[in-house]
């Protein structure tokens, strides 16, 4: 169920607010869309999964990330804006859903989890992950429609 | 007495599947409470969301929408939201804001009132939902029955002139559920009211419409619907208890 709600002009200004940088040059630029989709999502996964006080490691996804801007050549401005104004407030809100609804999915998994067969497991990873991700887009919509009743625009 | 709520000859369907609505007309006279019944899959929750001009592939669509006059349409869809106040199934979908504060301000933030008057609106939408002194409590940290309330008051504090409740009272105690409903009781607003608990219907709501189907199946006092106990068991309902008194056969 889609509740997005968003007029066509404020639909288009936000495909060019995301694409702004989108007609750049860089080997970044230039990669396989596959590509890309892979490693982000590698990278999100690897962070995802890094104990929490692995600060070394840590350093090196930082370190990995800032090459990539680097090498993309998107405006270092445009990018310390998103990440510092924009992102934290959306960030915020994603992860707190993220985090909502894998610990339910968590509970809900191991009061019904009565194996450990590796290959049990792996499949019920899978299960949960792309679970999650539908989960969270509909609640990200629920969310979203819920903010538009209240006059946002 | 004058219509707050009128909806004509409504349909909506999702995607290719089957058709939610299929042609719902009721209307909401200023000041009453009306309730919305019928099992679950009947289009009550596409029905609301009408309300608010939040299924948008389609919207205003086939049918018609008019809040105290005004016909819901792309160009009256902000004044549409602000004059119908929705209150959403489940709190966590509605709360996101750090503090309880920052959440009831976000709708009169959105109406472009200054500071003073999104802290007038705040203060007094905390003070008729009894939420003194929870302006620095975190919405996610609250009890359920706290959280509804910080909803109402987050819903009050956009000033509407019909307030649009989705199950206001699941997941509720029953001490959550009686504070909730006598609170609703005080508020001097009309009222549409989407709700399985039949009882609540009973105690709060003068009026029912009954969904099933897409389609408006019944509609009239509540006693007299909800003491129709063949037309309940039809649409998945059941007689209240309340009213087992009231009618014995």
């Amino acid at each position: 169920m889609r509740l997005r709600s968003r007029t066509r002009g404020a639909d288009a200004l936000r495909r060019d607010f995301l694409d702004r940088n989108g007609r750049l040059d860089s080997p970044i630029h230039r990669a396989r869309p596959a590509v890309e989709l892979v490693a982000t999502l590698a990278l999100v996964i690897a962070t995802a999964f890094l104990p929490r006080q692995a600060w070394a490691l840590l350093a090196v996804v930082l370190a990995l990330l800032l090459a990539t801007a680097a090498a993309s050549q998107i405006p270092w401005r445009f990018v310390v804006r998103r990440v510092l104004w924009l992102e934290p407030f959306v960030l915020g809100v994603a992860l707190l859903v993220l985090l909502d609804e894998s610990g339910r999915m968590k509970r809900a998994r191991a009061s019904r989890s009565f194996t450990r067969q590796r290959s049990r497991t792996w499949h019920a990873m899978a299960t949960v992950a792309s679970q999650l991700f539908i989960r969270s887009t509909e609640r990200a919509d629920r969310i979203w429609a819920a903010m538009c009743a209240r006059g946002w625009r | 007495m004058s219509v707050a709520l009128e909806v004509v000859e409504l349909r909506f369907r999702y995607g290719d599947a089957t058709p939610a609505l299929k042609g719902v007309s009721f209307s909401v006279e200023a000041g009453q409470c009306v309730g919305l019944i019928g099992p679950n899959g009947a289009g009550k929750s596409t029905l609301l969301l009408h309300l608010n001009g939040l299924l948008p592939e389609t919207w205003p669509g086939e049918g018609s929408v008019a809040v105290d006059g005004l016909r819901a349409g792309k160009e009256t869809l902000l004044e549409v939201r602000r004059r119908v106040g929705l209150m959403f199934q489940d709190p966590n979908d509605q709360l996101f804001c750090p503090t309880v504060y920052e959440d009831v301000a976000f709708g009169p933030e959105q109406l472009g009132l200054g500071e003073d008057g999104v802290r007038e609106r705040v203060t007094r939408a905390l003070a008729t939902a009894g939420l003194e002194g929870f302006e620095k409590r975190s919405p996610q940290h609250l009890s359920a029955g706290e959280k509804r309330r910080v909803c109402l008051a987050g819903v009050l504090a956009c000033d509407p002139s019909v307030l649009v409740l989705d199950e206001p009272t699941s997941s509720l105690d029953p001490k959550g559920r009686r504070e909730l409903k006598e609170l609703l009781r005080r508020i001097p607003i009309t009222k549409l009211v989407a709700t399985h608990d039949l009882e609540l219907v009973v105690e709060l709501c003068s009026r029912v419409v009954a969904l099933d189907g897409g389609l408006v199946v019944a509609q009239g006092p509540t006693v007299e619907i909800l003491s129709d106990e063949a037309l309940m068991l039809r649409h998945g309902l059941e007689k209240p208890h309340a009213l087992r008194h009231l009618h014995p056969h």
